[in-house]
């Protein structure tokens, strides 16, 4: 069955078909929405809202563009939604501490964990514009459409995101580094 | 020597370097390698790979979509034999397959059917146990297909349906195993489930070029 099929199907509310969608997407969607939240119990709300939102909005898929980067689209929209939703409860009441559950696994590379760990530690928007653009393959100009800033904002950001990932990934793998190497 | 900083170096990873900065790479080692490891850095993140949700999103997702009428209940084919297909393979995968997968497929040896010995309590030795549950499992099996083929003929819309259940078994399994690994008990039942898949796919003369769904 083509995807055009299912998503047909999906629209008339099909049980197997709007699983065989979540099927083949869901981890892409979690991935993006993961990366951005930093914290798995985030990233399960924005990714169950952007699921909700996808295939209500179905009726307007049209296929004027693939199916995967419409959903990319909503996934980053819910999780960006998400975000500015908590930063408005935040300021209300107080901030509940937040763990980030880390499993290792047998698949995982030791590498992989490095960069998944690092991603969690930077701050809030450094890391969204990373994720966007080293990630996702975002331009600045897509990215300061998202956030709502200027492309040269986002530029700036994307250079200390990078650099204080370098400075995590070389303290997560060298924790005997000699300090003071190549700094101005 | 004052080096190039890391927001310097951060930014020459995908834009040319000014003539000062171009001039300080040619002869400064550290920083050729500080650049070249933010480089390995940007490829490494654009190569990440896709991650797999938690197994308890998809039940929530469902249940938000039925409230809101954009999902309706699965057609139940043929429901009440597969329900207790299912209840029994469960019932069974709960403790047998656990040694198929630990210690792997030992049977060439034809399954005994009447083997289900009073002295199990008296298996002390762990590679024992193994083999005992490999030779109840393939007894079971046995009784299983044999059952199958008297209770009922099964038709096609049946079979769909047990591999759409037996995909999302293995969606959960999967993602358990994501989370525990060497665990042997869901090591089994995926393992299981992944057999059964197969099996049933063969059964509904699968086309890999096309999803079954």
């Amino acid at each position: 069955m083509t995807e055009a099929e299912l998503i047909d199907r999906a629209r008339r509310g099909e049980d197997s078909a709007i699983r065989a969608l979540y099927r083949r997407h869901a981890p892409r969607v979690y991935a993006t929405i993961r990366r951005l939240a930093g914290d798995d119990s985030l990233a399960e709300d924005w990714a169950q809202e952007a699921w909700v939102r996808a295939i209500r909005a179905l009726p307007t898929f049209r296929g004027d563009s693939q199916f995967s980067t419409w959903l990319h689209r909503i996934a980053v929209n819910s999780a960006l939604h998400g975000r500015r939703a908590r930063l408005r409860r935040t300021e209300r009441e107080a901030p509940l501490p937040v763990t980030v559950p880390v499993g290792a696994t047998g698949e995982r590379t030791l590498l992989r964990l490095q960069l998944e760990r690092a991603l969690e530690q930077l701050p809030e928007r450094m890391r969204q514009v990373l994720v966007l653009h080293d990630v996702e393959g975002y331009t600045h100009d897509e990215i300061g459409e998202a956030l709502g800033v200027n492309p040269g904002t986002s530029k700036s950001q994307l250079f200390k995101a990078r650099a204080r990932m370098r400075e995590l990934l070389r303290a997560a793998s060298e924790p005997a580094v000699q300090e003071g190497v190549c700094r101005t | 020597m004052s080096h190039l900083s890391l927001e310097t170096l951060a930014r020459l990873v995908d834009e040319p370097a000014e003539a000062e900065e171009a001039a300080h790479l040619e002869m400064c080692a550290e920083c050729r390698a500080e650049l070249e490891a933010l480089r390995d850095q940007t490829s490494d993140l654009a190569h990440l790979p896709d991650l797999e949700p938690p197994p308890d999103i998809w039940p929530a997702i469902a249940a938000r979509l039925r409230e809101e009428g954009l999902l309706r209940e699965p057609r139940r084919a043929g429901g009440a034999s597969w329900l207790r297909f299912a209840a029994s393979l469960a019932l069974f995968l709960a403790g047998g397959a656990a040694g198929f997968a630990v210690r792997g497929a030992p049977a060439s040896e034809p399954p005994d059917a009447g083997l289900i010995p009073a002295s199990i309590a008296n298996v002390a030795d762990v590679d024992e146990a193994a083999h005992l549950l490999e030779q109840t499992r393939a007894a079971y099996f046995a009784a299983l297909n044999r059952y199958a083929e008297l209770a009922e003929p099964v038709g096609r819309g049946d079979l769909m349906t047990r591999a759409a259940a037996l995909e999302s078994i293995l969606l959960t399994t999967g993602a358990a195993l994501d989370q525990a690994p060497a665990d042997p008990v869901i090591n089994g039942y995926h393992l299981s489930a992944l057999a059964q898949r197969e099996s049933t796919l063969r059964q509904i003369s699968f086309d890999p070029s096309e999803p079954w769904y």
